[in-house]
């Protein structure tokens, strides 16, 4: 008999910590992480610890993941019932620095990571039957241009695009939906700039004020919850309405 | 003096960030021609790939040369370990 889990990606992470903490409160979880002494940090921190197991998993050796995943739903004899794709980095550079080296480690984690889980999983005739939901964590860099973001800009749009192709290829059983984040407060994004150039930049661009992490965690709560039966394949925006903002005041 | 592969990357990734034919420890940021927000940015990712150390925005802000960036590097290194 194996246990259905829900594997969040990426967990130690600002944004995956939060909702790994929230979720661990009422669901087995398998949290993913590359550092081995944050996922166990973060592990014993978690209400219910024994329900809750750790992956770790390098995605830049994409070719390691199919078989580092089921080796461990193997070994913990449980399955997936549900996906939060939060791994992802954020590198921003001027666009004649990319290299095909920098662009692959980038998609391999943000992209190929979910594309091989994903697939190992619909592979598996047992493993596919328990999965319901698949959550992809965007950002509105998928949407719009941001200065210095354009691979990461490409790989937040290609999960937006795979994750709306999968609903339709999933449903009925399977919900999909990506959570479209404007800037997070004390994420590795936006830490990269000073707050209060933030503040002012955005300040008066986000009529409900900047984000915190917590504001994403009743989100993705909602998706996994029975309240949105009826949603699939959508691109929820969660930005204090900096994406519909067209005022000039 | 010991070889330093990793510091060769950083200031051959450095140079081209900037922009330069040349570099070396004294190099101030602000005198480069090329450097402007996006390189800041790009250096905090440059650091972030070679040393798998984060830098803020306020960090980056507050080097002015090459060696108060070496310096950052080597202080956030220790705080690590």
């Amino acid at each position: 008999m194996t246990v259905p889990s829900i594997l969040i990606t990426g967990a130690c992470s600002n944004i995956g910590r939060a909702i790994t903490r929230n979720f661990a409160k009422s669901n087995k979880l398998i949290i993913h992480g590359t550092n081995e002494q944050r996922l166990t940090r973060l592990l014993d921190q978690l209400p219910n610890r024994e329900d809750h197991t750790t992956w770790l998993c390098d995605f830049e050796t994409i070719e390691s993941v199919s078989p580092s995943l089921e080796a461990l739903l193997d070994k913990s004899e449980r399955c997936i019932s549900g996906i939060i794709h939060c791994a992802g980095k954020s590198p921003s550079m001027h666009s004649r620095l990319l290299t095909q080296d920098t662009i692959s480690r980038l998609f391999n984690v943000n992209t190929f990571s979910a594309f091989a889980i994903i697939s190992s999983l619909l592979k598996q005739k047992n493993q596919r039957a328990t999965l319901t939901r698949i959550v992809f964590i965007s950002s509105l860099a998928s949407t719009l241009g941001v200065k210095g973001f354009a691979a990461y800009s490409a790989t937040k749009g290609a999960n937006d695009s795979f994750m709306r192709s999968l609903a339709m290829e999933l449903a009925p059983r399977v919900q999909c939906a990506s959570v479209v984040l404007g800037p997070i407060s004390q994420t590795s994004s936006t830490e990269k700039f000073e707050q209060d150039r933030i503040q002012s930049a955005l300040g008066n661009r986000i009529p409900l004020g900047e984000g915190q992490v917590n504001d994403v965690v009743g989100v993705v709560e909602f998706l996994f919850s029975s309240n949105s039966r009826w949603i699939t394949g959508q691109s929820i925006v969660v930005d204090g309405g900096q994406s519909v903002n067209g005022s000039i005041t | 003096m010991k070889a330093n592969p990793e510091m060769d990357e950083l200031l051959r990734r450095l140079k081209e960030i900037l922009e330069l034919e040349s570099i070396d420890g004294t190099t101030t940021f602000s005198d480069c021609e090329a450097w402007d927000s996006l390189s800041r940015l790009s250096i905090i990712s440059t650091v972030d790939d070679l040393y798998h150390l984060h830098i803020t925005g306020r960090e980056i802000n507050s080097v002015d040369t090459v060696n108060d960036l070496l310096i950052l590097i080597k202080t956030k290194k220790e705080g690590n370990e």
